[in-house]
């Protein structure tokens, strides 16, 4: 056994009314990646909230960092063992520039109240090049990819002496390519003996960096296991205690006059020659890398970015969408990629965001709103998906991720779309909470709605369409029927174009 | 060149140019010393507010009552000068004091109350000017000491025009420049300055990162009243009349002439050259307007077309540039 | 507990006492034999109307009445129109009113007249559902001086300017349209340099403006400004150019603001009726009113001058000159 960098022994943390660590003993050993999973509320981040020492635990718990024992374990202690936290949200500072956000740490630890804009650059160039990465100085945050945005914290990190990294959801969103860097760089750091842990709900990813993987379920310790002894399935299984079932979704060969055909959509810059038709009760999975144009066709079959030529027939009539109020008008509803900006209005109610689609059906003869008839579509709809809400009028940003979602979904299902299209309707979402959202979008394909799920997870088009398209470089290079193909082939069709 | 293009402020320089070079085409008379010399004095005024207001802009927050802050400090400045007499330092000193210690008022309020800032400061707007008006019932002050007088017409270098008409570097065009070199300096070199970006683009990042937000933000708010104390006897000084009422109700045309240099509403965005430029702009749109002849009753509607035209033209650019961020490789 | 309870009794019982107030107060009514006039101001807290208010408080004085002056801490007409309702509900014996908006005041006016209330006005003659109106000056006449007093210093021909508090400000614009009609007639060779200035109120701005002036139109020879702080800061603006006397400088302005100007000789001529002789004017004829007495022409508002009655406009001409000389025997 190596040596071990953190060693904690029954540590638990009890909220008002909630146990959120029930005698968790963890260790990390020094220089290894270690992985932690969980589902929300399972105590992750309790858990990197106690390593960091920003809460303390309950009596009884022992930490050691280094052989170093803490009575009292503070942020201050965490901050000088080495550990650094970079939270899901980055930390950033999107209007300063990438060098000042690196050495940011470094100034406000400086005695002097001035800043020399040359030590500034000097600490940001000398991070960066620890992990053999170059971003322009100058530029601003905002302006980076969500990718770079990441490596910049990593370099923030880096210029105090790290020797434990804490990432919280770091891949949240990046794109395929992307996670790749970001594990060289992991692996990298690995090597020059800083070690990781990498907290993540992404099984396949936290299997293929991380070599031990803990995982915690309602703030008990499930176990440590070697990642080699575990599969995707074993670990959902570990995870949420329930063994996930995979059943493809299959359907007959369609007949008759298809829902809605595209012929020839293109739009410069955006997409080309795009030729396709959908069916009622067929999930239709749209898969490919970001930037391959996938949600620029999306959003174009939604009025929102209108096409320039090509047709859209909708039940074998040709028709123009214009607008969004044009898209509704016949039956489409669209769960855009950005819950949080699109899709929801955060602040306002989970009852007012249900029906925001539907408030001309609620209209009594007075022009008013139907109070009566809010609350039953409301309950109704609360009910059907299962929305899990402490009341109707709490705001949308108080839920989890999952049950937003559900409540994106309830807006668009109130509206009985005929058509529905879904950007990523799981980014961000628990594995449980998943299935529980596919089980929705099943449903209602079988009710007869056509449906198009678009999402970079092959895996998550592969479980759930039946037939699947990739796109790269905005046409469709390739179209696959479920039955007759393997998550593989896909993948290698994904990944041989790029 | 491409990295100038990003910034909002060449842009702004542009429209400067531009319009300056149509200014002096239709009246040569526009670009010369003497114009200059008179334009930079006569704004001093409004671009000392505009320092205040960028940094407040920064930081994230917002100051409605600065043009009530520089009344206030005017007024005590002006009774107490002639009630005890002194010189210009001890008026210096007044008006700094009045300033500052309303400013702190604000941002005690907005930190201990964390009332949004846009409130707190209308409030106080109404608080600080009402107060002043129920104590001086609205008298004007024009009998200023002799010393106020003279110190106003100091210059730091004197040039005559053909006509014999003598022109330069006015003592109060030297109070605008020092504070804009100071603000400057802050803004840029000292961790405080930083701190005030930092805030501005993320109080909670701020907050993580070790800021100390309560400092940062008495210091903002102390500042901009600094300066609204400072312009209030930089107006006096110009004007040498104290009344009460010419100074609130500016407070939009300071604002707009920040955000116009760049700043953003929002927080964390600005630079102190940009608030420059801003000012500069409106300046130079009312001192052309009269230099091409147009009647006055244009003005309202050349102003209004301007600021449009400078703010297009990078909301312009950022909009291209968006759209380059989304636009797929398409073979 | 026990203070608290205190606390709660001493509250009830003095809000008790203030209802009842009234009822004690019967003895007021007895003060109130004094009539009660009320001269209600365009804004409070400036120097023209606190001048007025003098005017106000010696008749308060020199009548034997109760007369007093209100006015909102800004312009707005409908803070003006909310002090009336409340003068008039309160069923005072006249009120006098400054209008910040003439149409504005009429429903108001109607009302007092049903409750047999007084009703005088001033620098608002066209006012509907007033008595009297009453005019310091005769407007067209008053436009008219500030022209002969312009050409008097810079002869009847050259180049001028025209500032005016806003663009919208009835008097100021009135002036300005006779004067100009005047000159046309009167003065064919004087020659506007461009329209009006919209600047008069803001000191700083006049100064601006006139330095502008000075660089767009170098054979300027003359301003004159409307709006009291117009002419000051068109004055500033030649001391700091050097330039005081080649360019003529005449306006309404307040002589203690204008008296070192005029002194300097950066200014040359101030007009100007005493915003007092309005005050004292306004409750000496709501008196004469209320006492049943008629208004007729040529009778005299003791230390003010002689009625010019016309109509229902009762005109008593105190238009005043400022100049050096005289500038310090004003008081205010």
């Amino acid at each position: 056994m190596a040596d071990l960098f953190l060693s904690m022994k029954s540590v638990s943390k009890r909220y008002t009314g909630v146990q959120a660590l029930d005698r968790i003993d963890f260790e990390i050993s020094k220089g290894e990646i270690h992985g932690l999973v969980g589902e929300n509320g399972s105590g992750k981040s309790t858990l990197i909230k106690i390593i960091s020492g920003v809460e303390q635990p309950d009596e009884g718990a022992r930490i050691e960092i280094e052989g170093q024992a803490f009575k009292h374990y503070q942020s201050i202690d965490s901050i000088l063992k080495g550990i650094e936290v970079i939270y899901q949200d980055l930390s950033l500072f999107p209007n300063l520039t990438v060098a000042e956000n690196i050495s940011l740490s470094q100034t406000i630890a400086s005695r002097s109240r001035f800043i020399s804009w040359r030590r500034v650059n000097d600490i940001a160039e000398r991070a960066m090049a620890r992990i053999g990465i170059q971003i322009p100085l100058d530029e601003m945050v905002n302006d980076l990819s969500i990718a770079d945005q990441q490596l910049v914290a990593i370099c923030r990190a880096l210029t105090s002496d790290v020797k434990l990294l804490i990432l919280d959801e770091p891949t949240t969103a990046l794109t395929k390519k992307e996670v790749e860097a970001l594990f060289t760089v992991i692996k990298d750091l690995q090597s020059k003996e800083i070690t990781t842990l990498f907290v993540s709900h992404k099984l396949n990813e936290v299997l293929q960096i991380a070599e031990r993987v803990t995982i915690l379920r309602d703030g008990k310790k499930i176990g440590t296991f070697p990642s080699r002894d575990l599969t995707d399935e074993r670990l959902t299984f570990l995870m949420t205690g329930e063994k996930v079932e995979y059943s493809p979704y299959e359907i007959e060969e369609p007949q008759g006059v298809p829902l809605l055909e595209v012929r020839r959509l293109s739009k410069r810059g955006n997409f080309k020659d795009i030729n396709f038709k959908l069916f009622p009760g067929e999930i239709l999975g749209i898969t490919g890398l970001l930037g391959s144009g996938r949600t620029e066709l999306a959003q174009a079959l939604f009025g929102m970015n209108r096409a320039e030529s090509g047709d859209i027939l909708i039940q074998g009539r040709k028709i123009t969408i214009r607008s969004v109020q044009e898209a509704m008008s016949q039956g489409i509803g669209y769960v855009p990629e950005n819950r949080m900006v699109q899709g929801l209005v955060m602040q306002q109610s989970v009852a007012n965001n249900i029906v925001i689609t539907i408030l001309h059906r609620l209209i009594n003869k007075l022009k008013m709103i139907d109070r009566n008839k809010k609350k039953d579509c409301i309950n109704s709809r609360i009910e059907e998906l299962s929305i899990r809400t402490p009341a109707t009028d709490a705001a949308v940003q108080t839920l989890s991720g999952g049950n937003q979602q559900r409540v994106v979904l309830a807006k668009w299902i109130g509206t009985d779309p005929k058509i529905f299209i879904m950007d990523g309707p799981t980014i961000g979402i628990d594995v449980a909470a998943k299935s529980s959202i596919h089980e929705i979008i099943r449903n209602l394909a079988i009710q007869g709605v056509g449906i198009i799920v678009i999402s970079d997870e092959v895996s998550e088009v592969f479980h759930n369409c039946n037939r699947i398209m990739v796109m790269h470089k905005g046409r469709i290079i390739a179209e696959f029927n479920t039955s007759r193909t393997s998550e593989e082939e896909i993948q290698d069709y994904i990944n041989m174009a790029s | 060149m491409k990295n100038l293009l990003k910034h909002h402020e060449t842009y702004v320089l542009l429209v400067i140019i531009i319009f300056s070079a149509i200014i002096t085409v239709i009246n040569p008379r526009f670009l010369t010393l003497e114009n200059f010399f008179d334009v930079v004095k006569s704004y001093s005024f409004i671009g000392i507010l505009a320092v205040g207001v960028t940094f407040v802009l920064i930081s994230g927050g917002i100051d409605i009552s600065f043009t009530a802050v520089a009344t206030v400090a005017q007024y005590v400045m002006a009774v107490m000068i002639i009630r005890y007499g002194g010189n210009i330092f001890t008026a210096f000193l007044l008006a700094a004091a009045v300033g500052i210690s309303l400013g702190l008022i604000n941002a005690t309020l907005i930190y201990f109350f964390n009332i949004p800032t846009i409130i707190t400061t209308i409030a106080t707007l109404n608080i600080y000017y009402g107060i002043l008006i129920v104590i001086s019932g609205g008298k004007w002050i024009y009998a200023l000491p002799g010393w106020f007088r003279a110190f106003a017409d100091i210059r730091l270098f004197t040039l005559c025009t053909d006509e014999g008409i003598k022109y330069g570097l006015s003592i109060i065009t030297s109070i605008w420049i020092l504070v804009v070199i100071i603000a400057w300096v802050i803004l840029r070199y000292t961790k405080l300055g930083r701190g005030i970006y930092a805030m501005g683009g993320s109080m909670n990042a701020a907050r993580r990162a070790g800021f100390n937000i309560f400092r940062t933000q008495m210091f903002v708010y102390s500042f901009t009243g600094l300066m609204a104390g400072l312009a209030g006897l930089v107006q006096a000084l110009l004007v040498q009349t104290v009344a009460p009422n010419s100074i609130v109700g500016k407070e939009l045309d300071v604002i707009a002439a920040v955000v116009l240099g760049g700043a953003s509403l929002a927080g964390g965005v600005g630079t102190l050259f940009g608030t420059i430029l801003g000012v500069t702009l409106i300046a130079i749109m009312s001192n052309g307007m009269t230099l091409m002849r147009v009647s006055s009753f244009w003005y309202n509607v050349f102003i209004g077309l301007i600021i449009i035209l400078s703010v297009a033209f990078s909301a312009y650019q950022r909009r291209t540039k968006a759209k380059r961020a989304i636009a797929v490789e398409v073979e | 507990m026990f203070n608290q309870k205190w606390l709660k009794v001493t509250l009830i019982v003095g809000f008790i006492f203030l209802l009842a107030l009234p009822l004690f107060g019967g003895g007021g009514k007895e003060v109130k034999e004094k009539y009660e006039i009320v001269t209600v101001v365009k804004i409070t807290g400036i120097p023209w109307f606190n001048r007025l208010e003098e005017g106000v408080k010696q008749a308060a004085t020199d009548l034997d009445v109760n007369s007093y002056q209100l006015g909102p801490a800004d312009a707005d007409p409908a803070q003006q129109v909310k002090i009336v309702e409340d003068l008039i509900s309160k069923g005072v014996d006249a009120i006098c009113v400054v209008p910040n908006d003439a149409k504005a005041l009429e429903p108001a006016f109607a009302k007092a007249k049903d409750k047999g209330i007084i009703i005088l006005t001033h620098e608002s003659p066209d006012q509907k559902g007033k008595d009297y109106d009453i005019e310091l000056i005769d407007n067209v006449e008053f436009g008219r001086h500030h022209w002969d007093k312009l050409v008097e210093f810079m002869g009847d021909s050259g180049e001028y300017a025209i500032f005016v508090g806003s663009l919208t400000v009835p008097l100021h614009n009135l002036w300005a349209d006779e004067g100009l009609k005047w000159a046309k007639e009167k003065y064919p060779n004087l020659k506007l340099v461009t329209k009006r200035i919209p600047c008069g109120e803001d000191q700083e701005l006049s100064k601006r403006k006139t330095m502008e002036l000075l660089k767009a139109y170098p054979n300027l020879k003359g301003i004159v400004g409307f709006g009291s702080l117009g002419p000051p800061g068109a004055a500033q603006a030649l001391k700091e150019k050097g330039l005081c006397g080649k360019v003529t400088i005449v306006g309404t302005v307040i002589p203690g603001h204008a008296a070192p100007y005029l002194k300097e000789g950066c200014m040359q001529w101030g007009i100007l009726w005493d915003p007092k002789d309005a005050g004292y004017s306004l409750t000496w004829v709501a008196k004469e009113l209320l006492e049943g007495r008629k208004i007729s022409d040529g009778m005299q508002v003791p230390g003010v001058g002689k009625v010019d009655l016309d109509g229902d406009v009762i005109k008593v001409d105190a238009m005043a000159d400022i100049t050096p000389d005289n500038v310090d025997g004003f008081g205010f």
